[in-house]
């Protein structure tokens, strides 16, 4: 059976877009509460929705990405 | 009732007086003065007691005996009943350590008697608070005050002629979920208030069982109009009390209709009534009250244009609920562009659909208790310090006149304006 690795630069590479993600979500709450003209405090108080927003992200970019991978396979095959 | 119980209600009084300093307490709820005042660890001795007899020891008589019990300031000294497995229960809820008697008047003349608490059936309210006040003593008496409004005038005036206490049941006056409600409505929370409705419904045929036939009215007394009118004076008495509290007026005038539409059992009392209250300032209380459909329970609500309330649910809605947060404001938006429907043409009209708003709480904790032990003590500490409150008995008064009115204007099928003589100050 063959391992699975999963190196320190992969490692560093999902943390990274998990910030991202979070960075992401952070800004929409900031935008909202601007836009919505809300309490600055909502930033803590709905950091429970910030969280859950993050991890959407997360899962849409991976989405993103592996169609982006699935692409460049193809196109490296056909080459 | 435990004693941690007995102290949060205790220290949500004190805190009602604090909060709102004493104009809210002296203008809205005098009543409560004698329990923000009063301590409940303090050991009594037992001439600090006060020592009462019960007239009427029912269903209702029996729930206040065993209140009665729990509080440390009240001696039970003695029960009447005239009905014989009333009588023999009550004396066995004492232990057999109070008088017990069949004829009230034999109770009234124990000269150690300083208060009675009357629970019999409502024709029997009147002369029976008439003979006690007269006899020197205090007097609870179970609402509504009596069968007919001048009966209710004359309890009025022996009681201001003796000076003695008379306190009517209405157990909601001492309900923390009610005073806290009094409290943001007296605050101007829901605005002035415009508009009111009650309602208290029930599916079942209110009957008790009778072992023999013969004590029909004696046990079924609710159902027949020689002894009561049915669901005003049992039901709706109460809420017409706090529509009245909660606008700070009496209505002046009444209409409505009621009938016998389900149970059609004998009874000569309405088992649905519908009515239209109408109080000085223009306001409407809008009561209705039934016994064959319980879906929507009992409620009271009072409306105003910033607000309403839900008393019975201890809730509160505002017109202009707090925004969402931001972020969930955006993913709504987000979600309502992606997911509604596009309308063809363009809306002319938006159905006025309930509101979605869920309310706030007017109390955080749940104190599980209606006002009743609060009200036999506040009694208790009233007879003790004899402090009369005039506030209270215009309070119960007028709630009584309305509900006998009420029943009248049914039966009269005509407009019913309370009479000039039947106005107390």
């Amino acid at each position: 059976m063959k391992n699975t690795i999963i190196t320190a630069k992969q490692k560093k590479r999902e943390l990274l877009f998990i910030l991202i993600s979070f960075i992401i979500a952070f800004a929409l709450n900031i935008y909202s509460i601007i836009y919505y003209d809300s309490q600055w405090k909502e930033l803590i108080t709905t950091l429970h929705i910030t969280l859950l927003m993050t991890i959407a992200i997360y899962f849409l970019l991976a989405i993103i990405r592996l169609i982006f991978k699935g692409f460049a396979y193809l196109f490296n095959k056909n080459r | 009732m435990n004693k941690t119980e007995q102290q949060s209600r205790r220290e949500f009084i004190r805190n009602v007086s604090l909060v709102t300093g004493t104009s809210f307490i002296a203008s809205s709820l005098p009543w409560m003065n004698a329990l923000a005042n009063e301590n409940p660890d303090q050991t009594l001795s037992p001439s600090d007691k006060i020592r009462i007899g019960i007239i009427g020891v029912g269903s209702r008589g029996s729930l206040l005996l065993l209140h009665m019990k729990n509080i440390p300031s009240i001696e039970i000294a003695a029960v009447c009943d005239n009905y014989s497995p009333h009588f023999d229960k009550a004396k066995e809820m004492t232990n057999n350590k109070a008088k017990a008697f069949v004829d009230y008047r034999k109770l009234l003349e124990i000269k150690d008697i300083d208060a009675v608490v009357i629970a019999t059936p409502l024709n029997e309210h009147a002369h029976i608070t008439i003979n006690a006040l007269q006899a020197g003593k205090h007097v609870f008496c179970e609402k509504s005050m009596a069968r007919i409004p001048e009966d209710c005038l004359a309890m009025v005036n022996t009681h201001r002629e003796t000076g003695k206490i008379l306190q009517i049941g209405h157990q909601r006056m001492f309900n923390p979920k009610y005073i806290k409600a009094m409290e943001f409505i007296s605050a101007g929370q829901l605005g002035n208030i415009t508009q009111m409705r009650a309602f208290w419904h029930r599916n079942n045929d209110w009957r008790r069982v009778v072992p023999s036939p013969e004590l029909e009215k004696k046990i079924n007394w609710r159902l027949y109009k020689e002894f009561s009118c049915g669901l005003m004076t049992e039901l709706a008495s109460h809420q017409i009390q706090v529509a009245n509290w909660a606008l700070g007026e009496f209505p002046d005038k009444v209409m409505g209709a009621g009938s016998i539409n389900y149970w059609k059992d004998g009874r000569e009392v309405h088992d649905n009534v519908n009515l239209v209250y109408t109080y000085p300032g223009g306001t409407q209380l809008i009561y209705d009250s039934c016994t064959s459909n319980k879906y929507y329970g009992l409620e009271e609500q009072i409306m105003g244009p910033k607000g309403t309330m839900e008393l019975e649910a201890g809730k509160m809605f505002s017109e202009t609920p707090p925004p969402a947060p931001g972020i969930m404001h955006l993913i709504n938006n987000i979600e309502h562009k992606v997911f509604d429907t596009i309308p063809l043409g363009g809306a002319s009209w938006i159905p006025d659909t309930p509101s979605k708003n869920k309310g706030e709480y007017i109390l955080d904790e749940d104190l599980e208790d209606d006002g009743t032990q609060l009200e036999l003590e506040a009694f208790a500490y009233s007879v003790k310090n004899n402090i009369i409150d005039p506030e209270y008995i215009r309070q119960a008064y007028y709630a009584s006149i309305a509900a006998l009115l009420g029943f009248n204007a049914i039966e009269e099928e005509k407009v019913i304006a309370v009479p000039e003589k039947l106005k107390i100050v």
